[in-house]
């Protein structure tokens, strides 16, 4: 094809050009053969494609097609049980963790100066309510996301 | 062998049925019968555009199993119609399986021209599409069959738009060498 415009009566087929392109275009297929055939053919292969038959589907096809629901089903519990078991070893991670914090603020608290010490009252300091918090809830996570994973 | 779940009925008779955006909802909810809907709704068609894309009834079977599978783990956006979005993940999925496999002709030039030289007949798709290469074989599904937007089809596709029309104005032009002198 010689003319330029090829590209553009493609679009201008597909609906793609706006207005003030589509104009220029229908001008331009007044003077254009060229791009008045391409068009033409371009008509005619969207009516093959209207009008073209599919392959018939065998009986096989629709009962694997129903099993996809049960491959589906399989796939997402595999996933949520991956999830269960990286989220149980999370749980076991912060409940190794928070002790051995604990440990290390209580020798922290000991090598401070007296003041400091004084001001130190280990039953209800925050910090340890806090880690007392978070044990709890990992030792909740682990226990529930082990039930979980055992469904 | 029995089929998995024969027994089981879409939907009972005298119910109103759910859209398809409705259908997808349900199935995310769980809804078996609400599936086995989807299947029979879409599903000759969505056989019949992977068998067009794959040559065969096996490749056309997996290909469509992944593609319901995907869409049960999909997020549908209502951007286009249910079965345009399930095309554009079946087409992914079909060239998916093309990469795991060795590229083979669909049909030869012998099926390609009897098949154009019959123009009292009605064109097979496959036969229109094995005068494609698998990436040409996307793009025109995506838009003669879909009627999807360069836009779309380069989103469905993971494409620059650019390349989507490159890729379109190819594919015409060997199917309009290839089928000169048929008449639908």
């Amino acid at each position: 094809m010689t003319c330029d415009n090829a590209a553009k009566i493609h679009a201008y087929h597909d609906g793609e050009l706006p207005s003030d392109e589509r104009i220029a275009i229908e001008s331009h297929l007044a003077v254009c053969d060229e791009c008045r055939e391409l068009l033409a053919d371009l008509q005619k292969l969207t009516n093959i494609f209207a009008t073209v038959e599919l392959p018939e589907m065998p009986q096989r096809a629709v009962s694997r097609m129903y099993g996809s629901w049960h491959a589906a089903k399989a796939a997402q519990d595999r996933g949520v049980r991956r999830l269960a078991g990286w989220l149980t070893a999370a749980a076991a991670v912060v409940l190794l963790l928070v002790p051995l914090q604990s440990q290390r603020a209580d020798v922290e608290n000991r090598n401070t100066d007296v003041d400091e010490t004084v001001a130190f009252v280990p039953p209800t300091s925050p910090r340890e309510d806090a880690n007392s918090e978070l044990v709890q809830v990992a030792q909740w996570m682990a226990n529930d996301l082990s039930v979980d994973s055992r469904r | 062998m029995e089929e998995i779940g024969a027994d089981l009925q879409p939907y009972e008779q005298n119910t109103t049925l759910p859209s398809d955006p409705e259908l997808l909802e349900q199935i995310r909810r769980g809804n078996e019968p609400a599936f086995r809907e989807l299947v029979n709704r879409h599903g000759r068609y969505l056989f019949g555009v992977a068998h067009s894309m794959c040559g065969n009834n096996a490749d056309a079977e997996d290909v469509v199993q992944e593609t319901l599978i995907a869409a049960l783990n999909g997020n549908f956006r209502g951007e286009s119609s249910v079965r345009t979005w399930l095309v554009a993940i079946l087409v992914k999925q079909a060239a998916m399986q093309r990469r795991k496999k060795r590229p083979e002709r669909l049909a030869g030039d012998e099926q390609i021209k009897s098949a154009a030289a019959a123009s009292d007949a009605k064109m097979d798709l496959s036969v229109m599409l094995a005068a494609l290469s698998p990436e040409h074989r996307q793009v025109i599904v995506l838009r003669e069959l879909e009627k999807m937007s360069y836009q779309q089809i380069a989103e469905a596709l993971d494409l620059p738009q650019g390349t989507v029309e490159s890729r379109l104005h190819r594919a015409r032009e060997e199917l309009r060498k290839r089928f000169e002198g048929y008449q639908p």
